[in-house]
């Protein structure tokens, strides 16, 4: 499965690749929103997971961008925000899933292959 | 800045006001700062030099060691973290660059970082990693460090970490004069024991400012191992901060049992409390609180006037219309807004929540 | 002739009290900033500003820009200010009567609908032509506003009545603004346990030369141009010695119209912004602190140093020369209204040191230095002046110039070090040797016709149009 994973964080990002890889995926990597909307248009990839607070385009505004166009596309939502009111909106916008750091790489890796099963 | 009073001095020369500066004076002084000048330009160049070449160690070793630590996050039994560990590039690492200071501090920074943003297995290897290279020892022995940034760290550090060993000295901290010594330490020992940490509250005579009670509070919502028993003495503690915190506790875990409590910290001689009180009751209201804030309104100020209002919104039914209406009369022009915008809230049945909040939500 | 000789040592006494007051004012900030600026620093490397993104109980913010024919570039604006770290926040853009396509540009890109609205007015302000939000859910905390236009004040009172949350962020639509710029500056609100923090200021950065995508700065430059590299040494003398040196006194007087937060109740209960004034940002703090002293209310202005928001500096003379013409009658048309404070000690700090420090070394040093300077000349021409003695003052005051000029780069280059190429320091350093010939008499002049245009009533308002770049580095 082809994953874009958009992550400010540098070391997070890697962990995520490394994880993401040792299953089997091909991952995309980006670090910023503007990025990671390019990415969408130009990979297609088969499944999104994004942060929430990233340069230029936040992670909410990438999913409800690619929910409006549509987009079947699954997004996990990966953030240090666990406000009720910041999940709400994320589901509300059309997220598939949400998990809240601090996370397990683990956990990451099997909520993935739920959508992997889905597709 | 208008430094350059040039102008008014140069007005000065005419009359010969060498009585009072002598001219020696000048010339000295002069020659002192042009000597100035050059010695703060040689420090510049000089630390311009050391901070480029510690930007490109600083760049060379993040990469490196992100890799590293994803590595270990990785690993799924010891064997395999003690595998990883006989890499030569990591071994490199541990030789060449944990000796000195600049490697150990990005190191500890980096796990900091990213032991934050893990849980389960992958939190537990970087504690590994952590106990492994000793790191431990490091932060221990800066616990004692007569600075108090130095401190300060190690307490975090040795709190992220998970070092339990530590908690008698570390709490010992938690009253500490300086401020993010003792914050730090306080935060440590919530962090380490959870809800029993607080018993600091028990005692702690210095404020614990807004900033500390969100972190204290963020924490909490980890844990799950409640205490009750020494909440009621929270609440009438002589330290005013620990009074909001402990209605903040109050709030968040929508305690109904200390009601009466709160009700009597309406009372209280901090208007900061008493504010906190009204929102702590609209958590934890009963079929008669709303009434008992009617009663409340009418002997407050203005400001906790509105906060009555704003609850009222959320926790108000139609017996609270007469005295509403009452409130019209009222000269207060944001008072007679609120009380409106109460009313049409309360009259509109069907939408038992706050609409302010929710219409932006729902779309 | 006694009579005379004594009169004219009287004013050689005054003046050179007045000097040596002033360097010693000098000399007492570049020490006393430094420990402020350290102690910020080192508490910094270990805080988790994130907390304030995460935590449901962080403050709630409104941000506040007023636009006024800004269509250029509004939609990379407002997208950079949607984007901004932070959680519980909304974005209030005031559309003051635009000529232009502001109002309608931002109709398109978000999806603006017009919405019925019914908001408390405790400011008076000019007449709201309606309230926008916009129908996609992604962008729900952006609120447009179309008003008549009024000036940046009465734009920035409608958008405080409009404003549902705690505090207020002010701040001009181009600017750009650091990811992390709300975090550090909702973060002094709760450092506190019993002072209220009514407002905190940030630092103006000069974004000239820079390369900006997308809204962002994505990598800093010296400005390659004259009078913005010249601002760009007088911004950070004054952010990062005088304003640090104040802040640490609570003395702060001024906190930059492009870039403050303020406590949205005591705004309002100090009746908002003044529309009468051009100096509204300084205006507004030293209301607002008048407030809390004459109520004693203990409260705090706050001010953090770190380079979070970079706007574009005036490049040319003319409209540098019209920028610092506004800040001078601001200035004294601020002290003015509230000269009751003038060495009034139950104003504490503000009354026995700000406000008398404003007084002298900010309103009155152009006209002094002036009259001085006119007064050389006329001694030059009637061959009054001992040179020699003229030469060592002058080598005295220039030295001492250059040195506080240099003290702040390496104050900077030892925090943030934004300029990090050894040849853009050397250009600083070059810039602060010619500084004191060119720009400083320019600046001078410009404060000289702001006082003249004072006296001559003529407030060169015209249309009542925001002229951007209201950020004053004075201090």
């Amino acid at each position: 499965m082809k994953i874009l994973v958009a992550e400010d964080e540098p070391i997070m990002l890697k962990i995520i690749e490394l994880r993401l890889k040792k299953d089997g995926h091909t991952v995309i990597t980006t670090d910023n929103g503007r990025d990671a909307l390019e990415h969408i248009k130009t990979h297609q990839p088969d499944l999104i997971i994004t942060d929430i607070m990233m340069p230029y385009s936040s992670g909410l505004e990438i999913v409800g961008t690619v929910k409006l166009q549509q987009k079947s596309t699954p997004i996990i939502v990966l953030s240090a925000m666990g406000q009720e009111n910041v999940v709400l909106e994320a589901f509300n916008l059309g997220a598939d899933d949400y998990i809240t750091k601090p996370f397990s790489p683990n956990e990451l890796s099997l909520r993935v292959k739920r959508f992997t099963y889905m597709a | 800045m208008r430094l350059y009073i040039a102008g008014i001095w140069w007005h000065n020369t005419s009359a010969v006001p060498d009585i009072f500066i002598p001219k020696s004076f000048l010339f000295e002084s002069t020659f002192l700062f042009a000597v100035a000048i050059f010695s703060l330009l040689s420090f510049i160049i000089f630390y311009l030099m050391r901070y480029i070449s510690y930007t490109a160690k600083r760049k060379h070793l993040s990469s490196i060691y992100s890799s590293f630590i994803s590595e270990i996050i990785l690993c799924e039994t010891e064997e395999e973290l003690m595998q990883v560990m006989q890499q030569s590039y990591i071994q490199t690492i541990i030789y060449k660059w944990l000796s000195r200071p600049i490697g150990k501090r990005l190191l500890l920074k980096n796990l900091i970082k990213i032991h934050r943003n893990m849980s389960g297995s992958a939190a537990g290897n970087i504690r590994w990693l952590y106990m492994h290279l000793a790191l431990d020892q490091d932060s221990v022995k800066r616990l004692s460090s007569p600075k108090w940034h130095i401190k300060a760290k190690a307490i975090q550090e040795l709190a992220e970490m998970k070092q339990e060993k530590y908690i008698s000295k570390i709490y010992r901290e938690t009253n500490n004069k300086n401020v993010y010594i003792r914050t730090e330490a306080q935060v440590a020992v919530v962090k380490l024991t959870g809800f029993e940490g607080l018993r600091f509250l028990n005692v702690v005579s210095q404020p614990i400012t807004q900033w500390q009670q969100l972190s204290l509070l963020q924490l909490l919502s980890l844990k799950n191992k409640f205490q009750w028993d020494k909440l009621p003495g929270w609440l009438k503690s002589k330290n005013e901060t620990v009074v909001e915190f402990a209605l903040r506790l109050v709030e968040k875990y929508q305690r109904y049992e200390f009601h009466n409590e709160v009700v009597y910290c309406l009372e209280h001689p901090s208007a900061l409390i008493r504010k906190q009180s009204i929102y702590t009751l609209k958590e934890i209201s009963q079929p008669h609180t709303a009434h008992l804030l009617e009663h409340y309104f009418l002997m407050s100020e203005k400001e906790e006037q509105l906060c009555i209002l704003e609850v009222m919104q959320a926790i108000g039914t139609k017996e609270q219309l007469p005295f509403l209406n009452s409130l019209l009369a009222m000269e207060d022009a944001s008072i007679q807004y609120r009380t409106h915008k109460v009313i049409r809230q309360i009259s509109v049945p069907d939408l038992g929540y706050d609409t302010d909040k929710i219409s932006g939500e729902a779309a | 002739m006694n009579i005379l000789h004594s009169i004219e040592s009287l004013f050689v006494y005054g003046i050179f009290i007045y000097s040596a007051v002033l360097i010693c004012f000098y000399i007492f900030i570049a020490v006393y900033s430094v420990g402020e600026t350290r102690q910020y620093m080192l508490r910094s490397s270990f805080t988790d500003y994130t907390l304030l993104a995460s935590s449901e109980h962080a403050p709630s913010l409104s941000i506040i820009a007023p636009a006024y024919n800004e269509a250029a570039t509004i939609i990379d604006n407002v997208r950079s200010l949607l984007s901004i770290y932070y959680n519980n926040f909304e974005v209030i853009i005031v559309n003051d009567g635009s000529k232009d396509a502001s109002l309608q540009k931002l109709i398109d890109e978000y999806d603006l609908v017009k919405e019925p609205h019914y908001f408390e007015q405790p400011i008076k302000t000019k007449a709201v032509r309606g309230i926008y939000k916009s129908k996609n859910p992604v962008y729900k905390k952006l609120i447009v506003v179309d008003k008549e236009n009024g000036g940046k004040a009465d734009a920035l009172n409608v958008g405080t009545n409009i404003a549902t949350n705690q505090y207020i962020v002010c701040i001009d639509v181009d600017c750009i603004l650091e990811q992390d710029a709300m975090l550090k500056l909702a973060k002094p609100f709760l450092d506190t346990d019993n002072v209220r923090v009514i407002a905190t200021g940030g630092v103006v950065r000069i974004a000239n030369s820079c390369e900006v995508r997308d809204g962002k700065i994505a990598k800093v430059h010296l400005p390659k141009q004259f009078l913005p590299r010249m601002q760009t040494l007088e911004y950070i003398r004054a952010f990062l010695l005088g304003r640090m040196a104040w802040s640490r006194l609570n003395g702060l007087l001024l906190i930059s119209g492009a870039f403050g937060a303020f406590d949205r109740d005591i705004v309002i209960k100090a009746g908002g912004y003044d529309h009468t004034t051009v100096g509204e940002d300084m205006e507004l703090v030293v209301r607002m602190r008048r407030y809390m002293e004459e109520n004693k209310i203990p409260y705090k202005v706050a001010y953090i140093p770190d380079p979070l928001c970079w706007t574009e500096a005036p490049a040319s003379f003319k409209i540098l020369g019209r920028q610092r013409n506004r800040w001078t009658r601001g200035t004294i048309e601020t002290l003015k209204m509230h000269r009751v404070m003038f060495f009034n000690k139950k104003y504490g700090v503000l009354g026995l040191l700000s406000y008398p420090y404003w007084f002298f070394f900010e309103l009155l040093a152009p006209v002094i230095e002036f009259l001085g300077f006119i007064f050389f000349i006329l001694m030059a021409l009637f061959g009054l002046i001992n040179w020699s003695f003229f030469l060592a003052l002058f080598a005295f005051v220039y030295t001492f110039a250059v040195l506080y000029s240099v003290y702040a780069i390496l104050i900077e280059v030892m925090t943030y070090n934004q300029y990090k190429k050894r040849r853009e320091i050397f250009m600083l350093l070059l810039t602060a040797i010619v500084e004191p010939f060119v720009f400083h008499p320019f600046v001078v002049w410009s404060a000289i016709r702001g006082n003249i245009d004072l006296l001559r009533k003529k407030n060169a308002w015209g249309e009542m149009s925001r002229q951007g770049f209201a950020t004053k580095p004075a201090a």
